[in-house]
C-alpha cells in the first residue's frame, strides 16, 4: 500500500503548475528557428549544468542504475565512475567538442556534411534518428510504470496508457510553443526540484535501513563482485571495455548532450559545462544504485520476482512517509520531464535540420514556416514515443537494452566526429563504410536476442562482445573505406 | 570480507551527497542570473530587428 496522500499531491501539484508556467512564458522571446533550436547560443556555464544534468537523468536513468543496484551491488555503479572520467577528460581537453561548437552547426550531421558531403550528412542523420528513436522508446513506458507502482495507483486496465498520455503532453506543451527556450529555464527549475528529492530520499533510506546492512546485503548476495566489476560474473573487463567505448560516445555524439554544446555561449564555455558537471555522473549511478540495494535489503526476493526494475518503485512505495513521497514524486517528474522535452528537441532538430535538408534547400521555408514544421516533427515525436512506449516488449535489463540500441548510432557517429575533426585523408566512401558497419552489427543482435531459434547464440556472443564488434568495425570500415576511394574523386572539403 | 571495496564505495557515497548537495544550492543561485541574462540578450536582439526593420527604406 502506497503512503501517496493529498499533500503530496499538492506538493505535485505546485511543481507541475510552476513548471508549466515558467516554460510556456518564455515562448515570446522564440522568433527564429536558430532560437528554438539552440537557445540563440545564449547559454552560460550554470544554467549548462542545471540542464546537461537535468536531460541526463530521466526516471529511465533511475529505473536501471536502482535495477544496476539490486542485480550488481555497488559494482552496477562503475559506468558512472566511466562517465565522470569521460566528461572531466573531454572538457579538459576539447576534444572534438571544440571544433564542434568552433563551426557552427545546429547538428553533428550538418558537420559532417562539410568533410563528407550532403549524402552522408542525410544517412547520418537518419542513423541518429533511427538510434534514438528506439533508445528514448522505452522512456515514456518507464516513467508510466514508475509514478503508477511509487503512487499506488490503480485506475483499471488503461492505467499505464493514461499516465503516459499526462507525461507526454505535460512535456509536449511548452517543448512545442518555447523550444529550447522553454527546455533550459524548465531544466533549471527541475534539476533543483530533482535533486532536493534525490539527496533527501537517500538519506533517509541510509538512516532508515543502515550503511552497514546495505553493505553486508552486498557482500552477503554477491561476494567480491558487489563491490569490485572486474570480480563480478556479469560484468567482467568486457563489460568495462564495451561501457568505456558508449560512454566515451555518448559525451561526443549523444545529440541532447551535442545540443548543449552547440547552445553554449562559446567554446570555453561549453568545455567548462562538461568539466563541472563530470561528477554529478557518478552521483547519477551512486544514489539510485543505493536505492536499489536498499530495496534488495528489505524486500522478500518472492516479491520481486524476475522483474528487478519494478523493485525499487516498489520498495519507495512503502517506506517514503507523507510529504517525502510528494518530494520524491515531484522530483521524478521534474527528471521525465526535462529528459523527455530535450530528447524530442534534440532529435526533432535532426528531423528538420537535416533529413529535411533536401526539401528545405527546394522551399527556402521561412523563418515563422520553419517554427512550424518544428514544431509539428516534436508533436509527431511525442506521439511516436507513446505508441512505441506501449508496443515494444521490453524483457531483462534497461541498461543492457540502451547500451545496444545507442550503438546503432554511436559506433558510427564517434568515427565519423573524430575522423572529421582529426584524419584529413577521411572521405565519404570510409563515412558510409562506418555507418554500415556500426549499424548493422548491433541490429543483428537484437534481431537474434528476439528470434527463439538464435537466442542461445546471442547469449553466448553477450551485448558486450556484439557492442565492442560494432565500433572496431565501425573504425576499420572508415580506415579502409578512405583508403580505397582514389584521391582525385575526392568530395570537395571544407577545413574545420 | 571487501574492506578495500567497501572503504571505496563508503566514499564515494560521501562524496556524491556533499558534492551533489552544494552544486545544487550553486546552480540554483547562479542559475537565475544566467536565465536573466540569456532572456535579456534575446529580447535586445529582437528589438534590434524591429529596428532594423523600420529603417529600410
Amino acid at each position: 500500500m502506497s503512503n501517496f496522500s493529498w499533500v503530496d499531491g499538492s506538493i505535485v501539484g505546485v511543481y507541475l503548475l510552476a513548471t508549466m508556467t515558467a516554460g510556456i512564458m518564455v515562448r515570446k522571446y522564440v522568433g527564429r528557428v536558430e532560437t528554438f533550436l539552440v537557445a540563440g547560443r545564449e547559454m552560460n556555464l550554470y544554467l549548462g549544468i542545471a540542464s546537461l544534468a537535468a536531460t541526463e537523468f530521466g526516471i529511465v536513468t533511475c529505473m536501471y542504475t536502482a535495477q544496476n543496484g539490486y542485480d550488481k551491488g555497488f559494482a552496477g555503479a562503475a559506468p558512472g565512475i566511466l562517465f565522470a572520467l569521460a566528461y572531466l577528460i573531454v572538457g579538459k581537453t576539447g576534444f572534438c567538442i571544440e571544433p564542434m561548437r568552433r563551426s557552427g552547426v545546429i547538428t553533428l550531421p550538418e558537420m559532417f556534411e562539410k568533410r563528407f558531403g550532403s549524402g552522408i550528412r542525410w544517412l547520418s542523420g537518419l542513423v541518429i534518428i533511427i538510434s534514438g528513436l528506439m533508445n528514448m522508446g522505452i522512456y515514456l513506458r518507464m516513467g508510466g510504470e514508475f509514478l503508477i507502482s511509487v503512487t499506488g495507483i490503480s485506475g483499471g486496465g488503461h492505467t499505464l496508457e493514461i499516465m503516459m498520455t499526462v507525461l507526454l503532453i505535460a512535456v509536449a506543451v511548452y517543448t512545442i510553443l518555447g523550444g529550447m527556450l522553454s527546455v533550459l529555464v524548465t531544466d533549471f527549475l527541475q534539476f533543483v526540484v530533482m535533486s532536493a528529492g534525490l539527496i533527501l530520499v537517500t538519506i533517509l533510506i541510509i538512516y532508515r535501513v543502515g550503511w552497514s546492512t546495505l553493505l553486508g546485503t552486498v557482500e552477503s548476495h554477491y561476494g567480491a563482485g558487489g563491490f569490485d566489476p572486474l570480480q563480478n560474473a556479469d560484468m567482467g573487463w568486457s563489460y568495462i571495455i564495451f561501457n568505456s567505448l558508449v560512454v566515451t560516445a555518448c559525451v561526443l555524439t549523444h545529440q541532447p548532450v551535442v545540443q548543449r554544446v552547440l547552445a553554449a555561449k562559446d567554446s570555453e564555455t561549453g568545455r567548462k559545462i562538461f568539466t563541472q558537471t563530470s561528477f554529478f555522473f557518478v552521483c547519477r549511478f551512486v544514489i539510485p544504485g543505493i536505492w536499489g540495494i536498499a530495496a534488495l535489503a528489505s524486500l522478500p526476493a518472492g516479491l520481486v520476482g524476475e522483474n528487478t526494475r519494478a523493485a525499487m518503485p516498489l520498495y519507495l512505495s512503502t517506506v517514503l512517509p507523507v510529504g517525502l513521497m510528494g518530494i520524491l514524486v515531484a522530483a521524478m517528474l521534474a527528471a521525465d520531464m526535462s529528459t523527455d522535452s530535450s530528447y524530442l528537441l534534440a532529435y526533432g532538430s535532426v528531423i528538420y535540420n537535416d533529413l529535411l535538408a533536401p526539401l528545405r534547400r527546394r522551399l527556402h521555408p521561412t523563418e515563422k514556416r520553419g517554427l512550424l514544421w518544428n514544431r509539428f516533427i516534436v508533436a509527431a515525436l511525442g506521439v511516436f514515443f507513446l505508441f512505441y512506449g506501449l508496443w515494444y516488449p521490453l524483457q531483462g535489463s534497461v541498461w543492457a537494452y540502451l547500451t545496444i540500441t545507442a550503438t546503432i548510432g554511436f559506433a558510427s557517429m564517434t568515427t565519423l566526429l573524430v575522423s572529421c575533426c582529426y584524419w584529413k585523408r577521411a572521405n565519404n566512401w570510409g563515412a558510409a563504410g562506418a555507418i554500415i558497419a556500426g549499424a548493422v552489427v548491433p541490429l543483428s543482435y537484437l534481431v537474434l536476442e528476439q528470434l527463439p531459434a538464435t537466442r542461445g547464440f546471442a547469449l553466448w556472443i553477450g551485448p558486450n562482445w556484439s557492442g565492442i564488434a560494432a565500433f572496431a568495425g565501425s573504425g576499420v570500415a572508415m580506415v579502409v573505406g578512405s583508403l580505397l576511394k582514389p584521391a582525385t574523386a575526392s568530395v570537395k572539403e571544407i577545413p574545420i | 570480507m571487501n574492506s578495500a571495496g567497501q572503504l571505496f564505495w563508503c566514499l564515494i557515497t560521501l562524496a556524491c551527497l556533499v558534492w551533489y548537495s552544494t552544486m545544487t544550492f550553486l546552480v540554483a543561485y547562479r542559475g537565475v542570473v544566467d536565465i536573466r541574462g540569456m532572456l535579456g540578450r534575446l529580447r535586445q536582439g529582437q528589438l534590434d530587428d524591429e529596428a532594423a526593420r523600420a529603417n529600410q527604406p
